[in-house]
């Protein structure tokens, strides 16, 4: 699924443009229609930049008060979706980097992100414990790339337009994450099914 | 180098979209009421912008060491309650209390109750009678407490209902884990997910003659830590420690090797409920059935053998993925349990069981009895889209 291109709207329901006239207004409804509708998206993207953490439903609830407090700078209805997209990124960006902060200043610092602790798989809650704790040693634009590009499978051109940033600044990015990664995990028995899978694929 | 496509497509695979439909519904519920609260003027807003900037080195410093907003406040049907207020749900309904972090706190069925604190980081809730539902967003320095009388359910991050009735206490935790406190129990007692604990039975396993591979939940291990592994009860079977701490293939293997027969013939209910969860999370749903069955003929009044119908669908949904099978056994635990502590959740998983069969009919019939039964519940907005 593209996390840029507009879907089309479901019969009954108001069009983005509707939903950014109706913002622009100060409408609840048009608030509610924002809400409704990108929802799904805000929680997808911020459950897997982070795993399932914490302060997950701080972050989608910020993310859609400063959409309706910033709704007058949106200039074109079709760009909505990306839009809110960015807006996701640079919630979890901002949030990273305090938590970062906060470690710098204060060591002992919880670590407020986790993976599911009611997963019903052991051998995913394993995996997912260990690549969430390699993700959070890496560079926090590296991590975003990275998790973009392999976790929500979205294309170069995509993460750059959502990023801001160049298609050669998003590879470098990327590049980057995947040799720290590899780097990290390369004692980890978790990953060790991927390495022989690429090695044989080779 | 690693497959790095495929190890997203599997992390993406086993993360989901999201959190559960629940927290879904608290949050829609959390930011309709944010876009009721009146804006701030601006003038106030550049205020507290300087203000903030004259004090950003002491703040930073300050900030760093308080990571978490405290819970501001909470609300019964989107209006401001005050702290200490007496609520009551009705006979047959259900009283929802939202709070401000989106955990949800259920009244049910003419449950008295208080909230006695929301703030600091501390929310204190009051049971006097009846039972609460509770859906409790993991924050880390947030704490919740519920009280029953001289009781106390410490929670970290958890779903759980708290019954107090009759001075009895009983707790069914659903995720997370809790400790409870209270006359007669030292330490505490920690109570996990899947797991549930409650005063009657721990008066009457205190009276019968003690065994030496007591179940280590009937064990008072220190106060446990917010994060890290759990407490291990030294003289715990491996296998339960294993458990315990969610590793439950290995707990299964260990189990295996202690050997599953000789843990049938002598494990306690607590014991036998506990390896049916082990091998229903390792997936192994003959193992865990075994484990139900002979729960269900060695401890037929336990409060663990009343479950087995709701595990049984458990096993039968999640492992065989049988659907229908699964919402069979779950309507069969509402029959026998109508007061059951899970009965909304078996109601909940009735339905959705239907819906993933593909037979509209009876998940439009199934969603129209939860909401005739839990018309406030945490599953009332997927009902009403099924029963339509």
């Amino acid at each position: 699924m593209s996390i840029v291109r507009p879907e089309d709207t479901p019969r009954g329901l108001p069009t983005d443009e509707q939903i950014v006239e109706g913002l622009c207004r100060g409408d609840a409804a048009s608030a509610m229609a924002l809400y409704d509708r990108y929802v799904g998206m805000v929680n997808r993207l911020v459950w897997r930049f982070l795993g399932a953490d914490g302060e997950h439903d701080d972050m989608v609830q910020h993310v859609f008060t400063t959409a309706l407090a910033s709704a007058s700078r949106i200039r074109h209805a079709e760009a909505l979706r990306s839009w809110l997209v960015s807006l996701t990124i640079n919630t979890v960006r901002t949030e990273l980097r305090h938590r970062r902060y906060r470690r710098w200043v204060v060591p002992s610092a919880e670590v407020n992100e986790l993976v599911p602790a009611y997963h019903d798989d052991p051998e995913g809650r394993e995996l997912l414990a260990r690549l969430y704790a390699i993700l959070r040693k890496l560079n926090v634009d590296d991590r975003i790339a990275f998790t973009l590009r392999y976790i929500e499978g979205s294309s170069l051109d995509e993460i750059a337009a959502v990023c801001a940033c160049s298609i050669a600044t998003v590879k470098r990015r990327i590049k980057s994450a995947e040799e720290k990664l590899d780097k990290l995990a390369a004692k980890e028995p978790a990953f060790a099914a991927y390495r022989a899978l690429r090695e044989v694929g080779q | 180098m690693i497959d790095f496509e495929r190890l997203g497509r599997d992390a993406a695979e086993r993360l989901g979209s999201g959190p559960d439909e629940a927290r879904l519904a608290a949050q829609r519920r959390r930011f309709a009421v944010s876009l009721a609260a009146p804006a701030r003027p601006r003038r106030l807003m550049f205020a507290l912008a300087g203000f903030a900037t004259a004090c950003v080195l002491v703040a930073v410093v300050y900030w760093a060491r308080l990571p978490e907003e405290p819970v501001a406040a909470y609300t019964v049907a989107a209006k401001p309650m005050p702290v200490g207020a007496p609520l009551q749900a009705p006979a047959d309904g259900v009283v929802p209390l939202q709070f401000a972090d989106g955990s949800r706190v259920e009244l049910r069925h003419g449950a008295q109750a208080r909230v006695r604190r929301v703030a600091d980081g501390q929310v204190d809730v009051a049971l006097e009678s009846g039972t609460l539902e509770a859906y409790v967003n993991h924050a880390a320095h947030q704490r919740w407490r519920f009280a029953a009388a001289a009781y106390s359910v410490e929670v970290t991050g958890t779903v759980l209902t708290v019954t107090w009735e009759s001075g009895e206490l009983d707790v069914a935790v659903e995720t997370g884990a809790v400790l409870v406190t209270g006359p007669g129990l030292g330490d505490g007692r920690v109570v996990r997910g899947g797991e549930r604990f409650s005063t009657r039975e721990e008066e009457e396993e205190g009276a019968s003659p003690p065994h030496d591979d007591a179940a280590p939940a009937k064990l008072a291990p220190p106060r446990p830590a917010k994060r890290g592994p759990p407490p291990r009860a030294p003289d715990a079977p491996q296998w339960q420690t294993l458990a315990r701490q969610g590793r439950y293939a290995e707990a299964l293997n260990e189990a295996r090797t202690e050997g599953l027969p000789a843990i049938l013939a002598r494990g306690s209910a607590a014991e036998l409920a506990l390896l049916a969860d082990t091998a229903r999370y390792a997936r192994a749903a003959k193992e865990a059935r075994h484990a139900l069955e002979t729960l269900n003929e060695r401890f037929p009044k336990s409060r663990q053998a009343r479950l087995v119908p709701y595990l049984q669908g458990r096993i039968a949904a999640d492992v065989d993925a049988d659907p229908r099978e699964a919402a069979r056994l779950f309507a069969l635990y509402v029959s026998r349990e109508p007061r059951g502590v899970l009965v909304e959740e078996a109601r909940a998983r009735c339905m959705e069981a239907w819906q993933h069969a593909g037979d509209t009919s009876r998940a439009s019939a199934a969603a129209r009895d939860y909401l005739e039964h839990h018309p406030g519940g945490a599953y009332a907005e997927l009902a009403r889209s099924l029963a339509r």
